[in-house]
């Protein structure tokens, strides 16, 4: 009879500790989260065309570079961007700020084509940039 | 008694127990938190793009009849793949050719002057090829070939501009007499004709290729320019229909050409010093629009006891003086460096 309160109590014990641990709380908690638009990575994109006088027609420029320079003073360009077979270029990276950004292809018979270039001031790194360069 | 107590005391340790552990239990109760971000973005600066306003500074240069051609610093040189299998080259300069502006062709004379005196001296055949005897000039033979070379260069004004070169397709160069000496392949393909039994003495009617830029087609393009130009090279047979024998073989190519810049060497030359100038020019052409492509024998005009069965037969059907190789890729470039100078002013 002894050994069976036991086990009696000791169920009990169990039951009321199993109806606890069952027990769930659900808590919702709102997080205000401010996002900069200025500490991310620019996209700029675009097309290169030059002027085929031959043709007289703007045809892709493939294999174009595009020169991008960070003194607005010296204009000395310090990263250098391809462009695609279709004279598709994307430059990722860049942080907000000012730059000197131009283009130029050579073609096959080594002519050199040149723009005068933009110069980009990038406020925020959430739109992308689009420019298009008509190198002549 | 005692034990009774005993008895009832430990069920109300055990109960006592049970409710202090569901307690603790409830106090261990497990809680999930659901976190809702909520973004707040900064405000948005649009970029701003600005053209750049700088123009670059144009070209500003006349080659004009006050300077002269520089010809041993010139060249004109030409390319074409072995085969037409690999980028495997084949290359060649011709010796003899022109660009002096607006220059006078001296009566008798194919052209032009084979070389300018040098310090009082004239230029012999210096390179030595065995086609010429070391004391001739590159070619000999009268003048039929029409108007002179000419080539006037305005940067600013493109339809001011006019050229025309030619070069002497007897004196291509390869350095290899496998190639170079007479009925070897390079002569046979450029058509040469000889007046004479020792091959010495070229025809000048087969003699020249001329380049002639079309008045009013100058463009520029990039920082070159192109002009479309008539180039004359080889000539028809009888066989060819509508045409005589003998007559030119001219189509229109794209030839694209650079001003290089100038230097005025103020105390080179001379006391008064030397203003010179360079230019490059090239173009394309198939030999296959210029060279019969069936021709299997060569034609000579003056043919030798051996050659002339071959060339008889070739007189019969071939459309053009010159042969076609099929050693040599269809496509030719040509390419040629023009160094001009004049007095310093």
């Amino acid at each position: 009879m002894k050994t069976l309160k036991i086990y009696l109590s000791i169920l009990v014990l169990g039951l009321f500790m199993v109806a606890a641990c069952t027990k769930e709380v659900t808590e919702t908690k709102t997080i205000t989260v401010s996002k900069s638009v200025t500490d991310g990575q620019a996209l700029i994109q675009g097309k290169v065309t030059y002027k085929n006088a031959i043709t007289n027609t703007n045809d892709p420029a493939p294999k174009a570079t595009i020169k991008i320079a960070t003194d607005l003073t010296t204009k000395n360009f310090v990263q250098f961007w391809a462009a695609d077979t279709a004279g598709n270029f994307s430059v990722k990276g860049l942080a907000v700020g000012t730059y000197y950004i131009a283009a130029e292809y050579r073609d096959k018979n080594n002519y050199l084509y040149v723009t005068t270039g933009y110069t980009v001031t990038i406020n925020n790194s959430v739109d992308p940039v689009t420019l298009n360069f008509l190198c002549q | 008694m005692k034990t009774t107590i005993i008895k009832h005391r430990r069920s109300l340790i055990l109960v006592a127990f049970a409710i202090s552990m569901t307690v603790f239990m409830q106090r261990c109760t497990k809680t999930t938190t659901d976190v809702v971000t909520q973004y707040a973005t900064d405000p948005k600066i649009t970029d701003v793009i600005v053209p750049n306003s700088e123009v670059p500074v144009p070209v500003n240069f006349v080659l004009d009849t006050s300077f002269n051609n520089e010809k041993s610093h010139s060249n004109v040189n030409w390319k074409s793949r072995y085969f037409d299998f690999s980028d495997t080259w084949l290359t060649g300069r011709f010796q003899e050719f022109h660009f002096v502006p607006n220059f006078p062709v001296p009566a008798a004379k194919l052209g032009g002057v084979h070389a300018p005196l040098s310090k009082g001296v004239a230029l012999l055949n210096i390179n030595a090829n065995p086609k010429y005897p070391l004391t001739q000039y590159w070619s000999v033979g009268p003048n039929t070939q029409g108007p002179p070379c000419y080539f006037h260069f305005e940067a600013n004004n493109l339809s001011k501009n006019y050229l025309k070169f030619y070069v002497l397709v007897s004196t291509d160069c390869t350095s290899e007499p496998g190639r170079d000496q007479y009925i070897q392949c390079g002569q046979s393909y450029f058509g040469t004709q000889w007046l004479d039994s020792t091959r010495q003495v070229v025809d000048p009617t087969s003699d020249t290729a001329w380049l002639e830029a079309i008045p009013n087609t100058w463009v520029q393009q990039g920082n070159g320019y192109a002009v479309t130009c008539n180039f004359t090279f080889n000539r028809y047979l009888h066989n060819t229909a509508g045409k005589n024998d003998g007559d030119p073989i001219t189509k229109p190519v794209t030839l694209y050409l650079t001003y290089n810049g100038s230097f005025d060497f103020l105390t080179n030359g001379g006391p008064a010093g030397t203003l010179r100038c360079g230019f490059s020019a090239s173009f394309t052409f198939k030999r296959s629009d210029y060279l019969d492509k069936t021709a299997t024998k060569l034609y000579l005009k003056n043919p030798t006891v051996a050659e002339k069965a071959n060339s008889d037969a070739a007189y019969l059907v071939n459309k053009t003086y010159g042969t076609y190789s099929g050693s040599v890729a269809d496509e030719m470039l040509i390419n040629a460096n023009m160094v001009f100078s004049r007095a310093h002013l």
